[in-house]
């Protein structure tokens, strides 16, 4: 089966590179939303979760840590990888139930080592 | 005897410190001639009157108001211990306002009885003008450096997850036509990135100094930016309209007048999640004093803004730890400025009264030259 993966990310262009790193490692991008509000409502119409969540932290209406709080109140299992340039919220992320943090600019390496730790975590429990 | 007062009145006339002597009940009975020029009050004024008098209000040094038991000659003549250097703001009615450094002792008879209490007064309102302007200036600093590391990371992210799918993708299936969307791609982040150091260039400008206005073609230069915004976003859907019952209207303005388009059109188009996206814009003309006035009206059909975070849009300083920062941060804090730098005002409401996700409506009043 197919990993599917959301992204959350107020900028548009790195919809289309995460898809097109995300494609090179199999992975398929079930959606995309733009702000921490539309990442919520969307999630909330999956009638399929999916296996992992790319957050970024500064994004208009609801910021990442806000969003992944609610996001654990309805989906505890849910794989949260947050993709950020501000490492000050770091710890809270970690915190709040992310499994990762990459901090922008970050490689495709990373980017890949870090989702197949994150998918391993929930594996190994 | 009649030496040693003299000699006593001409020191304290010669020291660059106000001296100001109290008797036992805290009554002025001296004052020299430093905290005439300080307070701009005369002698025969202040004398007989009592520290605490109603005439001014003494608060801290951020001008918050002083409880009674912490007044300086209040604790000197409670505990008659001194007090140094305790940092005030005097206030008088005509709203004169001194920032002041009072250090001050109890004085004793032969007896050794309280008699009463000297201080000695500086004036570092000057002082206070420069700390407030190193504080603006570091805040300055401080949220130029945390936006331009936030921002400058995304566009690095951008460029780098870029090149590597380049160098990845070389070679294989459907590599031109992947070369030629990730090529556009990276010019578009360069170009952003060169907005991005332009309008923090254009903000600080606006911080440091007054900019000067002329009589522009605001149609004109809409028109200008619509066409830019237009050409940007070739790849979306963008409905949009111009309701304009004027054909050629000036307003004091100046080259900034693009960005603050550019920037609202600009938002209304990344700002919306929508398939095609609707933007009317609206020019007309509003009464107004002194002057007429140019109402331009934006409204669109984007993601909206909720009503507790419409003020806090347009500032700079509001992002903080564990608060989203909106996108739209820096583009709208620079609209203002220009906006305000021309005697006008820019606002925002929802499109739809009372329901914010069905987009927004920008308002901006700028005065119109007279003819």
């Amino acid at each position: 089966m197919t990993t599917k993966a959301f992204i959350v990310e107020d900028e548009e262009t790195l919809h289309v590179l995460y898809k097109m790193m995300l494609n090179l490692i199999d992975i398929d991008v079930l959606e995309f939303a733009k702000n921490g509000e539309d990442a919520i409502a969307k999630y909330k119409s999956f009638t399929e979760k999916p296996d992992l969540i790319l957050m970024d932290h500064r994004m208009p209406i609801k910021n990442g840590i806000e969003t992944t709080k609610y996001l654990k109140t309805i989906d505890s299992k849910s794989k949260i990888l947050f993709t950020s340039a501000d490492t000050s919220v770091e710890e809270e992320a970690l915190s709040v139930g992310a499994v990762g943090f990459l901090k922008k600019p970050f490689g495709f390496e990373e980017l890949r080592n870090a989702i197949l730790k994150a998918l391993n975590l929930e594996y190994q429990r | 005897m009649v030496n040693q007062r003299n000699l006593i009145e001409k020191l304290l006339e010669i020291l660059p410190l106000g001296i100001i002597i109290l008797d036992k009940n805290g009554k002025i009975i001296h004052v020299n001639s430093q905290i005439v020029d300080i307070f701009q009050i005369t002698k025969e004024y202040l004398l007989k009157r009592g520290f605490n008098d109603s005439y001014w209000k003494i608060k801290d040094f951020t001008g918050n108001p002083l409880p009674v038991n912490e007044l300086p000659f209040y604790i000197v003549k409670t505990t008659f211990q001194k007090v140094v250097d305790r940092r005030l703001t005097i206030e008088f009615p005509n709203g004169f306002k001194k920032y002041i450094s009072i250090s001050a002792g109890p004085l004793f008879d032969e007896k050794g009885d309280f008699d009463g209490m000297v201080a000695n007064i500086a004036d570092i309102s000057q002082l206070k003008e420069s700390e407030e302007k190193y504080l603006g200036a570091y805040n300055r600093a401080e949220f130029f450096k945390d936006l331009f590391a936030h921002d400058i990371n995304n566009i690095l992210q951008n460029i780098k997850s870029a090149n590597e799918l380049l160098s990845i993708l070389r070679g294989k299936e459907n590599f031109t036509h992947k070369f030629e969307e990730i090529t556009l791609l990276i010019n578009n982040q360069v170009n952003r990135g060169a907005k991005l150091v332009s309008n923090i260039r254009k903000l600080s400008k606006f911080d440091e100094e007054q900019v000067l206005t002329r009589p522009i073609d605001l149609c004109g230069v809409l028109k200008e930016s619509i066409s830019a915004v237009t050409k940007e976003n070739f790849d979306k859907k963008i409905n949009l309209r111009v309701e304009n019952s004027i054909d050629k209207i000036f307003v004091f303005a100046n080259e900034f007048l693009l960005d603050v388009f550019d920037n609202i059109l600009h938002n209304a188009v990344k700002h919306n999640s929508q398939d095609t996206i609707e933007i009317t814009i609206i020019v007309k003309r509003e009464l107004g004093r002194p002057m007429p006035l140019v109402k331009i009206q934006f409204i669109d059909n984007g993601i909206g803004i909720p009503d507790e975070r419409k003020q806090a849009i347009f500032r700079r300083d509001f992002y903080k730890k564990n608060v989203s920062r909106e996108g739209m941060g820096l583009g709208l804090s620079l609209v203002k400025k220009i906006i305000e730098s021309y005697g006008g005002e820019i606002s925002v409401e929802n499109k739809v009264k009372g329901d914010y996700t069905k987009g927004s409506a920008f308002s901006i009043l700028i005065p119109e030259v007279s003819k």
